[in-house]
């Protein structure tokens, strides 16, 4: 791979997001929701472990930062994810396609894989730019309280990991049609489908129930949520990953794309 | 330069384009010419290296195209129809961008993009937004994204397609210009863009090649002898007898009726110099001579005569 056309490519991707309008409205929602869901959700921890000291023999054992903030605060934060992530891969092939600047894009002198390791990078700097405005709550917790952040942190990979297995999916999917909101609402259903699918898992027998079970995408999250980091979930996220990386090369590879 | 082989390329059970094969000498610049979906698109696409043939093989400067595509695509500046541009950047950003892609090294990527705008005359509009500029000005970024790394072999589809005659003309000495240097495959329905800038035409229809030839054997090889268009004021039998006796007259037939007693005719003759003797018998027989003309086969004749296979 040469690290010069990958470069361009991320480049060009970056500059073309920020001159959208999407960009910014994507970026402050976002920043603006994870603000008001901690901000909430440490709020109403504050007051239970207040009134829990008022009454000193109850439940205080039960308390922890980990499970009593960030454990809500994460799988509140994927939730979101689902929601934007599919508004920022929409139109990451979508467009090129609709705009028929992908033809030109494929006759240059750089590799497929190239093009899509770019612009899946570029979308992954983006939500890392985004997850700043989570980092930067917990180090304000921080400084108002004393709490072990490692196990925090162990949500934010958790984050990036879903992070990348969303992006990559919404990708692919962007690959498939000429039409960014075509693209949007079938990353949407897809991603939630993954999301819920453990819930049919009581009613199919322990064999398939454990099946649906390993390919929730929610499932892998809990054990990050909760501040453990399990190399399964890793490898779980990673190989989702990868999975839609080549079905993504592949679509591009293929006749009905180009023709 | 570029060699294509038994070139056929099928759309599921659609025949795009029919076991085709040209040669391209370095230095040609060659019309591709054909009434719409005729499958210029198509074997550009394939040159290109956008999609591979179904069948046969395609060589450029003596490599082949699904072996070393990255060594064909370095050697290939391609400007497709409609000139698909990113409009959210500026002509500069857009540019370097592109040098980038290209592999143009980094220390000669400024110079390039200075020599590129230079070249198609965008140098004042550099900082602007592509999205706002005029078609004709696109139409010039997209040449100058197509020569940004100083290609061998240009390849353009429709280039002058949507532009007003201005621009047409501007964009026809753009491409002159490029003459020599570089090795030019353009694609185009407007017969005279080809008369006026190609060397050699290759005529394209329903996805199989009718024709190749240079440009001026071309009209020259389905010119047989002069033609003449008449409009005379005689009776038509007697008329069209009387010409027909007369020594080096291949052809002569009415083609129209005009008035009452007047009537057009074509005589097609051997020699020019034969018209006089047309004229002698007019006067001689004192009908009127309304109109003479010479009539020159253009390059449109040639087409239409091979796409619809008439008789000219």
């Amino acid at each position: 791979m040469d690290l010069q056309k990958f470069l361009a490519i991320y480049k060009k991707e970056w500059k073309t997001f920020f001159s959208l309008p999407i960009a910014y409205a994507i970026l402050v929602v976002f920043m603006v929701l994870s603000g008001y869901f901690f901000t909430s959700i440490a709020n109403y921890y504050s007051m239970v472990s207040m009134r829990s000291m008022n009454q000193y023999y109850r439940s205080m054992m039960d308390l922890n930062i980990i499970d009593g903030i960030f454990r809500p605060y994460f799988h509140n934060m994927v939730v979101i994810l689902l929601l934007v992530i599919p508004l920022i891969t929409m139109r990451v092939f979508a467009e090129e396609k609709k705009d028929g600047t992908a033809e030109l894009l494929f006759t240059y002198p750089v590799k497929d894989t190239t093009v899509v390791l770019a612009k899946y990078s570029a979308v992954m700097t983006i939500f890392g730019l985004m997850l700043t405005g989570t980092l930067c709550s917990m180090i304000i917790l921080r400084i108002i309280t004393a709490y072990d952040i490692l196990p925090a942190l162990a949500g934010i990979l958790g984050l990036l990991l879903i992070t990348s297995a969303f992006a990559m999916l919404g990708i692919f999917v962007s690959t498939l049609t000429e039409s960014q909101i075509v693209a949007a609402v079938i990353s949407f259903g897809i991603l939630l489908l993954f999301f819920v699918i453990s819930w049919a898992s009581q009613s199919v027998g322990p064999f398939f129930g454990k099946i649906l079970k390993e390919l929730s995408i929610i499932e892998h999250f809990d054990s990050f949520s909760k501040g453990l980091i399990d190399t399964s979930d890793i490898i779980f996220y990673i190989n989702f990953t990868i999975l839609f990386f080549f079905l993504t090369l592949r679509i591009l590879e293929s006749k009905q794309w180009r023709g | 330069m570029i060699e294509l082989k038994n070139v056929t390329k099928r759309f599921g059970n659609k025949i795009a384009v029919d076991s085709i094969s040209f040669k391209v000498e370095k230095g040609d610049i060659v019309g591709f010419l054909g009434p719409n979906a005729a499958g210029k698109t198509t074997t550009m696409r394939i040159i290109t290296g956008f999609f591979p043939p179904t069948e046969g093989s395609v060589k450029i400067a003596g490599y082949d195209i699904s072996k070393d595509s990255m060594t064909v695509k370095e050697k290939i500046g391609y400007m497709p129809e409609n000139v698909p541009l990113y409009k959210e950047l500026t002509v500069y950003s857009y540019l370097k961008f592109i040098a980038e892609i290209k592999g143009v090294p980094k220390s000669k990527i400024d110079g390039r993009i200075d020599k590129a705008m230079e070249e198609v005359g965008i140098t004042k509009v550099k900082n602007t937004i592509i999205g706002k500029l005029s078609k004709g000005f696109k139409q010039r970024v997209g040449l100058a994204q197509a020569i940004i790394n100083d290609p061998e072999i240009l390849i353009l589809d429709e280039p002058t397609v949507g532009l007003d005659p201005v621009q047409i003309i501007e964009i026809r000495n753009l491409i002159k210009n490029m003459k020599g240097e570089r090795t030019i495959i353009l694609s185009t329905h407007i017969l005279p863009e080809v008369s006026m800038t190609c060397d050699k035409v290759i005529i394209i229809n329903e996805g199989k090649i009718i024709a190749q030839e240079e440009v001026k054997n071309l009209t020259k090889a389905s010119q047989k002898g002069t033609k003449v268009y008449l409009e005379v004021e005689a009776p038509k039998t007697q008329f069209i007898s009387e010409i027909k006796k007369l020594k080096g007259v291949i052809e002569a037939q009415e083609i129209d009726k005009i008035e009452e007693g007047i009537y057009s005719y074509s005589i097609s003759m051997e020699n020019s110099k034969d018209i006089k003797d047309i004229v002698n018998k007019i006067v001689k027989n004192d009908w009127g001579l309304l109109e003479l003309r010479k009539q020159q086969v253009t390059l449109e004749d040639v087409f239409l005569k091979l796409v619809t296979k008439e008789e000219l």
